[in-house]
């Protein structure tokens, strides 16, 4: 018998503890009303960073601007996978940071919802910035219906990855890749292309072979679907025909590129550092996109921008702390963090971007690269139409030009709803 | 407090059921927050239109007959039901057969019993992460051990036909443990007499399984299918894990579209939708299992 009293009141203590901490943290946060002061204080979310050395460049880079302004900046590391559920989950609640990172096709959606403050007002302003200072791609991901939702963080695009001892030169243009591809084929052991991966992921890099190809995924003006027509159908059909001379097997075999067995393929910045760190006798270069004959090499681009959320009680002081992420100087730290490039011209003028043989590449093709269509359900059109339909091409073998013809359609119903 | 209160109040302390009560509180309490509420709450934002950041706004039964009908704004319902239908047929009847043929011959006072029930049961309590890492690897197309055994470079969950039945052979290897332990102890439960009696009747090993083993454990081979099915109709992480509904969506299957929905698309309403929809098919199928499933052996 006493030992069920000692029980329950355990147990009863516990509860009314775990109640009493829950209520006091609500209570706590985000009391401290009032307007905008040097003892402001933001919170603000960001992708945990890969390396440890990226966390510390981060909290370094807060800490100081906390020493120069007397703003308390208080950082949230997210792993990235997580990143977008938890923001929601947070926004649903009212209980949003001020501040975060969102990535490019996020902020449409998150600009119409009402939940981003508009930043027009500091642009021209005492403490603005200069638009030109700014890559207009990745400036542009920030704009919604002609306003400024926030800064550009970072961008990435992808260029072409080659293997030294498979291929002397590097092909140009897409006859000259698909000759490669006869040539460096051997079935069962070498693979021609490594393929753009499946799903969603295939639909991020396949508009850096449809714009190389002189077509474009959408309209100028946004509202309609034009990758499945006209030259952009080039970029289905080379698809189609490199893939002939690369075999699954080798394809999807583990590391395949880092082992050799692979003549070209097309990725991000990201990769330099794996291959060169993991894969020593692997001989590699970069080069631009190739492009259709008489067109333009092209990419695609992405990256994160940096965002303020409407409901922030600070926002001269998160506008200030934005501005002081971007800037010349705090540019390149945080595209070495994020693992990307500067949105900053004067940033990416830096000689480590224009020297090296690999990153200057990567810069060179900056300049031509395509953002996503800025579109709300953009994100939906590129997982379930662009990248299922690409994935019938690529693994089901089902002829391409139909595919994509189909998929236009699809995609303009979803758009014109 | 007079005595005749604090008499009171220790009856009522006392009683058995007061105890119970305060014993299941814990639970109870995490039921009604984390699981019921959450479940009742979904109910309602399948009839809304909601991204989580603006307000949510009633749509009646938009989202439950877009689903069934509109096979171009939710292009994988249909195909995500039939896959995950197509999963189960890989994985379940196998599953349990398996599990039904070791737990006959651990059943046969074999030598190191414990050893083969915990080899057997380590993929159940191994992170399914891990098994997912360890299986990419096996699969690998050209160095994989798989891939080495039969001597052909097959993508194994790369290619369109492999990638599903490979996926169910896996949950069968990871679910083998379980079943086998649990009809392992209802084998152990059935009493000495019966075989004894089966003996004298002059029935061999065979006829002493199907005559006796199996009708005793039909209750338990009962309870697998039930469970193992509802289980399977909710197969989600190998899928996240290792093919991400590809290739060309071979392994979609309806709890990964389910969590595309909510967690890619931020359409809480269709995800929450669906889930409903779920619920009645695995109702039905359940309803139809204790009816025309055996539960117990009857003469």
């Amino acid at each position: 018998m006493k030992k069920q009293y000692l029980f329950s009141i355990i147990l009863v203590l516990v509860l009314v503890l775990i109640t009493a901490c829950s209520s006091s943290e609500n209570s706590s946060s985000k009391s401290s009303a009032g307007g905008d002061t040097k003892d402001a204080s933001l919170d603000f979310w960001v992708y945990e960073p890969e390396s440890i050395e990226g966390k510390n460049k981060l909290k370094d880079l807060a800490k100081k601007y906390e020493e120069e302004t007397g703003t308390e900046i208080k950082l949230t590391f997210i792993p990235k996978d997580d990143f977008n559920t938890k923001l929601n989950g947070t926004i649903a609640v009212g209980n949003n940071p001020d501040i975060s990172y969102l990535d490019q096709p996020l902020v449409p959606q998150f600009a119409k919802d009402g939940v981003l403050l508009n930043v027009d007002q500091y642009v021209e302003g005492e403490n603005g910035i200069n638009r030109d200072d700014y890559f207009d791609g990745a400036f542009n991901s920030v704009i919604v219906d002609e306003k400024l939702y926030g800064l550009p963080l970072n961008q990435s695009t992808v260029v072409l990855f080659y293997n030294k001892d498979l291929v002397e030169d590097p092909p140009e243009t897409f006859e000259e890749w698909i000759d490669m591809a006869k040539e460096v084929y051997q079935k069962g052991e070498i693979a021609a292309f490594e393929g753009i991966g499946d799903g969603g992921y295939a639909a991020w890099l396949y508009p850096a072979l449809v714009h190389s190809a002189g077509g474009s995924m959408v309209n100028d003006d946004e509202t309609k679907a034009t990758f499945g027509e006209g030259k952009a159908l080039e970029a289905a059909k080379l698809l189609d025909e490199l893939l002939k001379y690369s075999d699954q097997s080798v394809r999807d075999t583990q590391n395949a590129f880092g082992n050799g067995l692979i003549a070209t393929k097309i990725s991000g910045a990201w990769d330099i550092d794996n291959y060169k760190n993991n894969f020593s006798d692997l001989d590699f270069g970069v080069s631009l996109i190739p492009y259709k004959e008489g067109e333009k090499s092209h990419s695609n681009l992405g990256g994160d921008d940096i965002v303020i959320y409407e409901n922030t009680e600070y926002p001269d002081a998160s506008w200030d702390f934005i501005k002081y992420l971007t800037n010349d100087e705090n540019a390149i730290t945080m595209s070495e963090i994020t693992g990307n490039f500067p949105v900053n011209v004067n940033a990416a003028a830096d000689s480590r971007y224009k020297e090296d043989e690999n990153l200057s590449v990567f810069s060179k093709q900056i300049e031509t690269a395509v953002a996503r269509p800025r579109i709300t359900e953009w994100l939906k059109i590129n997982d379930e139409v662009v990248g299922s339909s690409l994935d019938k091409v690529i693994i089901s073998g089902e002829d391409p030009v139909k595919v994509m013809k189909k998929a236009q359609e699809d995609a303009n119903v979803i758009m014109s709803k | 407090m007079s005595r005749e209160k604090l008499t009171k109040l220790k009856n009522w302390y006392a009683k058995e059921s007061t105890m119970g009560w305060v014993f299941i509180l814990p639970l109870l309490l995490y039921f009604i927050v984390f699981q019921l509420a959450p479940m009742l709450l979904s109910f309602g934002i399948s009839f809304t239109s909601w991204n989580l950041r603006s307000p949510a706004e009633f749509v009646g039964f938009e989202n439950y007959k877009n689903l069934l009908f509109d096979s171009v704004n939710y292009p994988d319902f249909w195909p995500s039901l039939w896959i995950t239908l197509k999963y189960i047929v890989f994985s379940l009847p196998g599953g349990i057969f398996i599990a039904l043929v070791l737990a006959a011959m651990l059943n046969a006072n074999v030598k190191g019993e414990g050893f083969f029930k915990t080899a057997y049961y380590i993929p159940n309590i191994t992170a399914m992460v891990a098994v997912a890492a360890m299986w990419i690897f096996l699969l690998d197309p050209k160095y994989g051990l798989v891939s080495q055994l039969f001597d052909i470079d097959q993508s194994w969950l790369g290619s369109k036909s492999t990638a599903l039945p490979t996926l169910g052979i896996m949950a069968i290897w990871s679910a083998l443990g379980y079943n086998v332990l649990i009809l392992l102890t209802t084998m152990k439960g059935i009493p000495d007499e019966l075989y004894e009696s089966a003996t004298i009747d002059g029935a061999n090993a065979w006829q002493k399984f199907t005559k006796v083993t199996l009708p005793m454990i039909q209750p338990t081979i009962f309870f697998l299918i039930v469970t193992g099915l509802i289980a399977a109709f909710q197969v989600f992480d190998q899928m996240y894990l290792m093919t991400g509904g590809g290739p060309d969506g071979a392994t979609q299957t309806y709890m990964l579209s389910l969590y595309n929905h909510a967690f890619r698309y931020f359409e809480m309403g269709t995800a929450s939708a669906m889930s409903y929809i779920l619920l009645i098919i695995i109702l039905i199928i359940t309803w139809v299992n204790f009816k025309f499933i055996p539960q117990r052996f009857d003469d």
